[in-house]
């Protein structure tokens, strides 16, 4: 064994060069594979992971708020079996605001609901910057609308939905694990799924509703992640429970979770695909330098054998001085695949 | 003294190649003995030394040394021979150019698992008696034909081989650097070392060895004992081998 690493240290010595090519070829080829991977895993974890430490809500059921009260809601996450529920919070979807700025003028809509506290039993919220509302005339939004939309702390967004126009000055951003940032992308389009949600005080809903399109939210948790049939089944209780056309709408965390993923997998596969293209080009280089190797080391190879290596010992001193610098190059790139890979698995699925 | 190496009506062929290369040879070598293979360029001289090396395999006949029968031997059985009992010396020295003196002389030990403190050691020992001590270090390109070719001696007997086998040991170097190294074979073979000369020299080997074998297109033209290794008139060896071409 010694004999072997004697033989093959000193082939790495004398062939530097290639030595270095190999290091480098392997070092950015399981480098970019690990952070292909690391980023193909993480894209799945991270968000369930997210959706776990904020009790994100498996159901979000939109509910007309002509036709139901609250009180008849309380009954409802008892009929489908829910462990833990949120809501109703009072809600005005497609609320169309816009913002004063230097550069111009703006317009967002946005699914205002009422809710006191970024805190509950479903859907924490938290909160990336600024504070929660505590006074009426403030608002939160969620950061991936305040990014898409360059809004800031202290920002003043106008309600156009009544007459008097209420001023909102933005005191928060929120990290909402039931949107993504794709939603922002549909700021535009009349959606109480789509849109981005933002939040106001109880109280100031009701001055923002006038005129109509006041509704509730209620949210919903189960014991084990619920199968879309599940939650198919879970709609048609409440339907069958309750008068017809009291329920708007709905939308629940397989769609977020999906488009958390479609958000992400276009750079994922090419990172993949480099990954792998990198892998392979670096495995035909070190194959051409072994050929190589062994084609200048006939005469060595040769010697080895009348010294007394075996013909396996003779393969192994060639393999092993191939594998030394590739060790060298795993043990540099897989960490720095890893390493790159952190800032995006640390990265929120909300930001 | 005991036959150290035993061939029987030993015969080699090449695929494609016209003809044998050893035809019938048979040969006894004792043990301590130098024995000369002698013959011009095809004769088959290397062909059997690298047969009693177990480097090849004879077509026919039978190849034993220090007991073992080399055919019966797989390839990672030989080679383990070949690290235990033979010792190498080439014409191009044949060192590994990526390791230094010191770790060229190693590496047959390290082959054999000897502790590394008792191999260097002798290393060591070896290369102070070969007077090249101070190269250690150094690296085989930056030492001349004769030290190269001490060094490979060294390396050669640094496990203690029951046969030392040297192929034209000479055949590269200058005659001063040459009559060096012959002088220090013999003088291992004064020390028990058994020795098997392969060179078409008949100056040198009749000068050095104990015994001279003759070999012509494959078979062995001639057998002879030199008395106490001494000298014999040059003229009469050439014209005994010019005799034997006719």
């Amino acid at each position: 064994m010694r004999a072997i690493f004697t033989v093959a240290w000193a082939e790495v010595r004398r062939r530097r060069l290639q030595s270095v090519v190999i290091v480098v070829m392997v070092a950015l080829a399981s480098g970019t594979i690990t952070l292909g991977l690391n980023l193909l895993q993480e894209a799945r974890i991270p968000y369930d992971r997210a959706f776990e430490a904020q009790k994100g809500a498996h159901l979000r059921v939109f509910y007309d708020a002509r036709r139901v009260t609250p009180g008849q809601l309380a009954s409802t996450p008892a009929s489908i079996g829910a462990s833990s529920f949120a809501g109703p919070w009072p809600s005005v979807y497609g609320t169309l605001l816009h913002r004063q700025s230097p550069d111009g003028r703006s317009r967002f809509q946005l699914d205002l609901v009422g809710r006191d506290s970024p805190h509950g039993r479903a859907e924490l919220l938290h909160l990336a910057s600024g504070r929660w509302v505590q006074a009426p005339g403030e608002i939160v939004v969620t950061r991936a609308f305040a990014e898409a939309n360059r809004v800031g702390l202290g920002d003043q967004l106008v309600s156009l939905r009544t007459a008097d126009k209420p001023v909102l000055r933005v005191v928060g951003e929120a990290v909402d694990i039931s949107q993504t940032a794709l939603a922002s992308d549909y700021s535009s389009i009349q959606s109480i799924t789509r849109a981005q949600r933002a939040w106001v005080l109880p109280e100031q809903l009701a001055d923002l509703a006038a005129g109509g399109g006041l509704g509730y939210q209620m949210v919903y948790r189960f014991g084990s992640l619920p199968t879309q049939a599940q939650l198919r089944d879970a709609m048609g209780r409440f339907q069958a429970s309750l008068v017809p056309g009291a329920i708007s709408g709905s939308s629940t965390y397989l769609t977020t979770r999906t488009d958390y993923q479609a958000d992400n997998q276009f750079l994922l596969v090419l990172l993949l695909a480099f990954g792998i293209f990198a892998l392979v080009a670096s495995l035909a280089t070190v194959i051409n330098l072994v050929v190589g190797t062994v084609l200048a080391g006939y005469r060595d190879i040769g010697i080895s054998k009348a010294l007394g290596f075996t013909p396996l010992q003779v393969v192994a001193s060639l393999v092993a001085a191939m594998t030394i610098p590739a060790l060298a190059g795993c043990a540099v790139g897989i960490p720095a695949g890893a390493a790159l890979a952190c800032p995006w698995s640390s990265r929120r699925p909300s930001d | 003294m005991t036959t150290l190496v035993e061939l029987t009506a030993v015969s080699k062929s090449y695929d494609g190649a016209g003809g044998r290369v050893l035809d019938d040879v048979s040969l006894d070598i004792e043990d301590g003995e130098l024995t000369a293979i002698m013959g011009p360029s095809g004769s088959g001289k290397s062909t059997l030394l690298n047969l009693i090396a177990g480097i090849d395999r004879p077509s026919g006949g039978q190849v034993r040394v220090a007991g073992e029968d080399l055919a019966r031997l797989s390839e990672a059985r030989l080679a383990r021979f070949r690290r235990a009992r033979l010792g190498f010396v080439f014409q191009f020295f044949n060192l590994l150019g990526n390791l230094t003196v010191l770790e060229n002389v190693l590496l047959p030990a390290q082959l054999l698992g000897t502790r590394p403190t008792p191999a260097r050691a002798r290393a060591i020992q070896l290369l102070t008696q070969l007077d090249i001590a101070e190269l250690a270090d150094h690296y085989p390109a930056r030492l001349s034909g004769g030290q190269q070719q001490r060094v490979a001696v060294a390396r050669a007997l640094i496990n203690q081989p029951l046969l030392l086998l040297a192929d034209e040991p000479t055949g590269a170097l200058d005659t001063h650097s040459g009559e060096q190294v012959m002088e220090l074979i013999q003088g291992l073979n004064r020390e028990g070392q058994t020795v098997l000369l392969v060179t078409h020299d008949a100056k040198l080997a009749t000068r050095h060895a104990g015994r001279v074998v003759t070999l012509i297109d494959g078979r062995i033209h001639d057998d002879t004992r030199l008395e106490g290794a001494s000298p014999r008139p040059e003229s009469l060896v050439r014209v005994r081998i010019q005799e034997d071409q006719r």
